[in-house]
């Protein structure tokens, strides 16, 4: 696991610290539709950003563009020291690595148990069958892959076949998987969109003490503004592949996101 | 009711040239059957002489188990050579359906060769492998199982590949997230979701060696023995 740090709540935008990433220029064209048009930000360690926009702003597109699962069409970046664009595939699947990513639909393996689908997490480090079932896997990696899931407190539920227990706890094994990973930068695409609204805060909650505890970054879509505001320490609006709105949470209210929404969905 | 609120029309409207094909199609169904189907008094008359006392089913019983020792021996060895064919056809059929899928195909001229390769051992039949096989492994059970697994490569290559392309990406692109290789996606993510699928389509591999291996089973038994005595192979129909 990463060293526990315990950051501040860092300013928005904060330029003092290296940024653990950084884009500058970042397009992306589908056929003959530009989805990302010239995107420049960047964003500290330790901190926890919301990305917001209305359907089709980019926001998705933007997240797989920044671990290549989509390809810019050009543009840098430059996340956890490493020049994204230019890695080869080697690089990549080591950079990769670093990345955590929780997903709307979770994205786990259905047939497996929940401690499979965690011990998945450890192909970023370690290749081979000791990898593909928990069955086949060391002691330690057992015994971490089980830390994993009592962090997320599903310990209890190990053995269980992910496809039958409740998207919540689905997505804590999401989660969980993501921890066996040991990322530094958390990537997370509406990881409270298909939950109740107990279990999203829950969510939530576990991904926001994954910031302030362990000192990973987080970037999160939600289209939940409630959410954006307790779980952000700064947000960033998507408009038509534009960053339209770039703000520090503590400066933020319901009132001006929702103008945001209605602004730039009418648009 | 307004126009806004009929419902829509049971059938869309055919033009001409779709009711031409349609004609075209039916005359050909008509013409094949009225060509090729038997009539009924053929049928009947052919179902009568099956258990006349000189026909088929009545020469049949009782089986004449005089000589059971040298079937039973031949027809395990048959049964070996199924499961053997079949099942190495299985294995191999793995490595040809990951090759042809769209998603896991490391390049798609591999792919396209894959699929060239599968569509080859489906197209011809079995019968010619065999005697492919005769002349490259010689008369005997290995090429038996030799032309058993190039057939199993290509009905199990194509289903293969099938389930493989119908599993939800999401979970594949999930663990290419995390960094995993071709092969971990592959075995940690695709196998297990195509596990029902490929248990089916074995079994129904094995199964249709059976039905051949019961189609052979006939021309050994009871007093149709008459007919020319030979090694019993499954493609021997």
């Amino acid at each position: 696991m990463n060293a526990p740090v315990v950051p501040s709540r860092a300013l928005a935008g904060s330029t003092l610290v290296e940024p653990v990433l950084a884009v500058a220029g970042l397009r992306k064209s589908f056929s003959d539709r530009e989805i990302l048009q010239g995107l420049d930000f960047t964003l500290s360690p330790g901190q926890s950003t919301a990305l917001i926009g209305a359907n089709g702003s980019g926001k998705s597109t933007l997240l797989r563009c920044l671990v290549r699962l989509v390809e810019p069409t050009s543009g840098r970046i430059a996340m956890l020291g490493q020049d994204v664009v230019s890695l080869r595939p080697r690089d990549l699947r080591r950079f990769r690595a670093q990345v955590g990513i929780v997903w709307q639909r979770h994205n786990l393996v259905p047939r497996l148990s929940a401690l499979s689908n965690v011990i998945h997490g450890v192909q970023a480090r370690m290749s081979g069958p000791r990898a593909w079932f928990q069955s086949l896997a060391p002691a330690e990696v057992r015994a971490e892959a089980m830390a994993c899931l009592d962090r997320v407190g599903l310990a209890d539920r190990a053995s269980a076949r992910v496809d039958s227990i409740s998207g919540g706890q689905q997505q804590r094994v999401a989660i969980a998987r993501m921890l066996m990973q040991r990322p530094a930068f958390i990537l997370a695409d509406e990881p409270d969109a298909s939950l109740d609204p107990q279990t999203g805060q829950e969510v939530m909650e576990l991904l926001l003490g994954l910031v302030r505890q362990d000192g990973l970054s987080l970037l999160v879509i939600s289209h939940r503004l409630e959410h954006t505001l307790a779980y952000s320490d700064r947000i960033l609006g998507l408009a038509n592949g534009r960053i339209a709105l770039d703000l520090p949470t503590v400066q933020a209210n319901a009132a001006a996101l929702r103008r945001f929404f209605d602004h730039e969905g009418a648009a | 009711m307004t126009d806004a609120t009929l419902p829509l029309p049971r059938f869309r409207h055919l033009g001409l040239p779709s009711y031409v094909v349609l004609l075209v199609v039916l005359a050909l169904v008509v013409s094949s059957v009225a060509a090729t189907a038997p009539s009924a008094d053929k049928l009947v008359r052919g179902i009568t002489r099956l258990f006349a006392p000189s026909g088929l089913f009545t020469q049949m019983v009782p089986p004449d188990f005089s000589r059971i020792e040298p079937i039973s021996w031949k027809l395990l060895e048959t049964l070996q050579m199924a499961v053997a064919g079949c099942f190495l056809g299985l294995i191999f059929a793995v490595p040809f359906a990951i090759l042809a899928t769209d998603r896991l195909s490391p390049h798609p001229v591999v792919r396209s060769i894959a699929r060239a390769v599968i569509a080859l051992f489906r197209t011809v039949p079995d019968l010619v492998w065999a005697i492919i096989f005769i002349i490259v492994v010689g008369l005997g059970p290995a090429a038996g199982v030799m032309a058993i697994m190039v057939d199993k490569i290509g009905f199990a290559g194509r289903f293969f590949a099938e389930a493989m392309e119908e599993t939800d990406p999401g979970p594949q692109d999930a663990l290419r997230a995390i960094g995993a290789s071709r092969l971990g996606v592959i075995v940690s993510s695709v196998f297990p979701a195509c596990l029902p699928s490929f248990t089916a389509t074995s079994l129904f591999a094995l199964e249709k060696i059976r039905a051949r291996f019961g189609r052979s089973w006939p021309c050994r038994s009871g007093r149709h023995r008459g007919r020319p005595q030979g090694r019993l192979r499954p493609f021997q129909l």
